[in-house]
C-alpha cells in the first residue's frame, strides 16, 4: 500500500498554525482593551479576531522570522500587527462588498450599521501600529523604521489593489486580461497576506535593514496568488465551512480569473449579457442569475482553468521558495512554509 | 498556435431553449464571441485560443496557463523596480548605507546582546562589593537590566563586535518613554585583548526606566543603530 505522504506534513502544518495562532491571539488581547466606549467601539474591534480564522498571515511571519534566526518573542508583536490590520481590512471589505456573512456569522456592519463598523475598522487599522512601535524596544529604532517603511509599502500596494478591484466594478469593465487580474491580486491580496509577513519576518530574523527581500516578494506573489485563486474557487464550490456566501463574488461583480475566463470564452451576445448583469445595481441581481453564471463557469471550464493556473502558480512558488529559503537549514518552520504552497490550493476552507 | 479542442458530448437538446435565457437571448450555450480575446490569446480570426469547457488540461489550456505564469514575470519585475525606487527615495534612511555601515549596525546590536553575556562576570564582581548587582530579567527576554542601590554610581562595560572602532561612533543620550534623559558618559575602556570595550556610567540617581538612544556615525551623522538598556531600582 502506498503511504499517504501528505499526512505528516499536513499534520505539522496544522500544528504550526495552531501554535503560532494561539501565540498571536494571546498577545493580541493586549491591544483589544476593555475600555469605554466598550459597547460602541471596543466590543466591535474584538469581534472579528474572536471569530477565529486560519491565522495564516501571523504564522507565516513568525515562521519566517524563526527560519532567519529570530525567536518567537522577537516577532510576535509584528504578527499581532499584521492580524490587527487584516481584521481592519476585513471590516471595510465587508462594507464595500456589501457582504452579509464573515466567518459564518453576520458581518460587523450587518450587526451594527455601516458608520460604527467603519469606525471600528479605522480603529483596528490605527491600533495595528502600536505593536510595531512597542517592538522597538527589542528591535531598535532603526529596524523599527525599516519595518514601518515596509508597512507603508504594503499599505500603498493594498490600497491600490483594492481600488483596482472596486474601480473595475464601478466602471463595469469587461475588457480585462488575466495579467490585469494578476497585478490586482498581487496588490490587493499578496502584499498583506504573504509578501509583507515574509519580508517582515526576514527583517526581524536577520536584523539587517538592507537584506535583499526581492526573492521573498517573488515567492510571496506566487504563494499569495495561488491562495487567492483557490479562494475564488471556494467561493463557487465551497460548503458552509467556507464562512462566506457561496457565489458571493458573482453577486458582487468581482472580476475573478474565473469570470474573466468565462467572458473570454463566451459569444459576443453572451459577453454582453454578462456585462449587463454585472452592470445592474446589486439589489437587482438575482440568485437565479448568479446560479446561471456559476453553472456556465462550470460548463465552459472556467473553474478548471483557474485551478490549473493556481497549480501553475504553486509550481512557480516551489521554485521561488528555493531561491528565498534555499540557504536555510531544514527546520520545522522551513517545512511549514514550504508545505503552505500545496496547502493553499488544496484547502477546503 | 491553436490547439485541438476536446469535444463535449452532444447535447440532448438540439434547439436553443429561448425560455431558459435570463437575458432574452439564447446564451451560455453556443458560439464563442467573435471579438478579439482580451487576454492576448487571439488566433488571428478574432477567436480566443484558450481552452473551453472541460479542456483545462488540454494543450491549449496548458499553453494559456503558461502564458499567464509568464506574464507574471513582468509584473514582478515592475514590482521589484518600484521597491528599488522607493528605497532610493528614502535615501540616507536605508538606501545609501554602505556594507561597512551595515556591519556597524550589527556590531552595535551585538554590543547590546553582549550585555547579557557580561552579567555573569559582573555579578561576580559587584556582589562582592555589596552595593550593586546587575541581573537579567527573564520576563524581558534578554533586555539588558541594571539594578542600582542608593549607595552610589556604578559602571557597566560592554564589548563591541570585532572590527568596530569606538572612535567612529557617537552615542546620543539615552531617553526613556517618560522623557528622562540618561547621559551615559560613554567612554573607551582599555582592554588587554583586541576587543573594543566601552563603559556605561550609571548614576545612583538614575530614574528607573527603559532607555533607548541612537548610535550615530561620528563623521556623517548617519544612524548606525540603537542602544537599549533598562534600569531598575532595588
Amino acid at each position: 500500500m502506498t503511504p499517504d505522504v501528505k499526512t505528516k506534513p499536513t499534520s505539522d502544518l496544522r500544528d504550526v498554525l495552531e501554535e503560532y495562532g494561539t501565540l498571536t491571539r494571546d498577545a493580541l488581547q493586549d491591544y483589544l482593551p476593555k475600555l469605554e466606549p466598550q459597547r460602541y467601539l471596543y466590543d466591535l474591534i474584538a469581534d472579528y479576531p474572536a471569530r477565529g480564522g486560519k491565522m495564516l498571515r501571523p504564522s507565516l511571519c513568525l515562521a519566517t522570522a524563526s527560519v532567519f534566526g529570530a525567536s518567537a518573542e522577537d516577532a510576535v508583536l509584528a504578527a499581532v500587527s499584521i492580524e490587527l490590520l487584516h481584521n481592519a481590512l476585513l471590516v471595510h471589505d465587508d462594507i464595500q462588498d456589501e457582504s452579509d456573512e464573515r466567518r459564518g456569522e453576520p458581518t460587523l456592519h450587518a450587526q451594527w450599521g455601516v458608520p460604527l463598523a467603519i469606525n471600528a475598522g479605522d480603529a483596528l487599522g490605527f491600533f495595528s501600529l502600536r505593536p510595531l512601535l512597542e517592538n522597538s524596544l527589542r528591535l531598535g529604532s532603526r529596524m523599527t523604521l525599516r519595518i514601518l517603511a515596509e508597512a507603508d509599502r504594503m499599505a500603498q500596494e493594498s490600497a491600490e489593489g483594492q481600488a483596482l478591484e472596486l474601480g473595475w466594478q464601478h466602471d463595469n469593465r469587461g475588457d480585462l486580461a488575466d495579467a490585469d487580474y494578476m497585478e490586482m491580486v498581487l496588490k490587493k491580496t499578496c502584499w498583506l497576506t504573504t509578501i509583507y509577513p515574509l519580508r517582515m519576518g526576514a527583517l526581524i530574523g536577520t536584523r539587517r535593514a538592507r537584506y535583499d527581500l526581492d526573492p521573498l516578494l517573488r515567492f510571496g506573489f506566487y504563494l499569495g496568488t495561488a491562495f487567492q485563486i483557490q479562494d475564488d474557487v471556494l467561493n463557487l464550490l465551497g460548503d458552509a465551512r467556507y464562512g462566506k456566501e457561496i457565489g458571493g463574488d458573482i453577486l458582487e461583480g468581482k472580476r475573478t480569473l474565473i469570470l474573466l475566463h468565462l467572458m473570454r470564452e463566451s459569444s459576443t451576445t453572451e459577453h454582453e449579457d454578462i456585462l449587463r448583469f454585472l452592470g445592474k445595481p446589486r439589489d437587482e441581481r438575482t440568485i437565479l442569475e448568479v446560479e446561471h453564471i456559476r453553472a456556465a463557469m462550470g460548463e465552459r471550464g472556467s473553474i478548471e482553468y483557474a485551478q490549473a493556473v493556481a497549480r501553475g502558480m504553486a509550481d512557480a512558488a516551489h521554485e521561488a521558495f528555493d531561491d528565498a529559503f534555499g540557504h536555510a537549514s531544514d527546520s520545522r518552520d522551513r517545512r511549514f512554509i514550504e508545505a503552505l504552497i500545496d496547502y493553499v490550493i488544496e484547502r477546503e476552507l | 498556435m491553436a490547439a485541438k479542442r476536446q469535444k463535449k458530448p452532444d447535447s440532448a437538446r438540439t434547439q436553443p431553449n429561448r425560455k431558459s435565457s435570463l437575458y432574452g437571448v439564447p446564451t451560455w450555450i453556443g458560439g464563442r464571441r467573435s471579438r478579439a480575446a482580451s487576454n492576448g490569446e487571439n488566433n488571428g480570426n478574432g477567436e480566443p485560443t484558450s481552452g473551453g469547457a472541460g479542456d483545462a488540461s488540454s494543450g491549449g489550456a496548458a499553453a494559456s496557463v503558461r502564458n499567464v505564469i509568464d506574464s507574471c514575470k513582468k509584473i514582478l519585475d515592475d514590482q521589484v523596480e518600484r521597491g528599488r525606487k522607493a528605497a532610493s527615495a528614502q535615501g540616507g534612511a536605508f538606501g545609501s548605507l554602505s556594507d561597512q555601515a551595515e556591519r556597524m549596525i550589527r556590531a552595535v546590536s551585538d554590543a547590546v546582546i553582549d550585555v547579557s553575556t557580561m552579567w555573569i562576570d559582573y555579578i561576580g564582581s559587584v556582589t562582592q562589593a555589596g552595593d550593586w548587582f546587575p541581573r537579567r530579567d527573564a520576563q524581558d527576554g534578554g533586555q539588558p537590566t541594571v539594578q542600582i542601590s542608593p549607595a552610589g554610581a556604578a559602571t557597566v562595560d560592554l564589548k563591541l563586535a570585532a572590527d568596530t572602532e569606538l572612535e567612529t561612533l557617537r552615542f546620543q543620550p539615552l531617553m526613556d518613554s517618560d522623557g528622562n534623559v540618561w547621559d551615559t558618559g560613554i567612554q573607551a575602556v582599555a582592554a588587554p585583548s583586541d576587543d573594543t570595550w566601552f563603559r556605561l556610567v550609571v548614576r545612583a540617581s538614575q530614574p528607573e526606566g527603559r532607555y533607548h538612544g541612537a548610535v550615530l556615525d561620528e563623521t556623517s551623522g548617519e544612524v548606525r543603530g540603537t542602544l537599549s538598556v533598562e534600569v531598575k531600582r532595588t
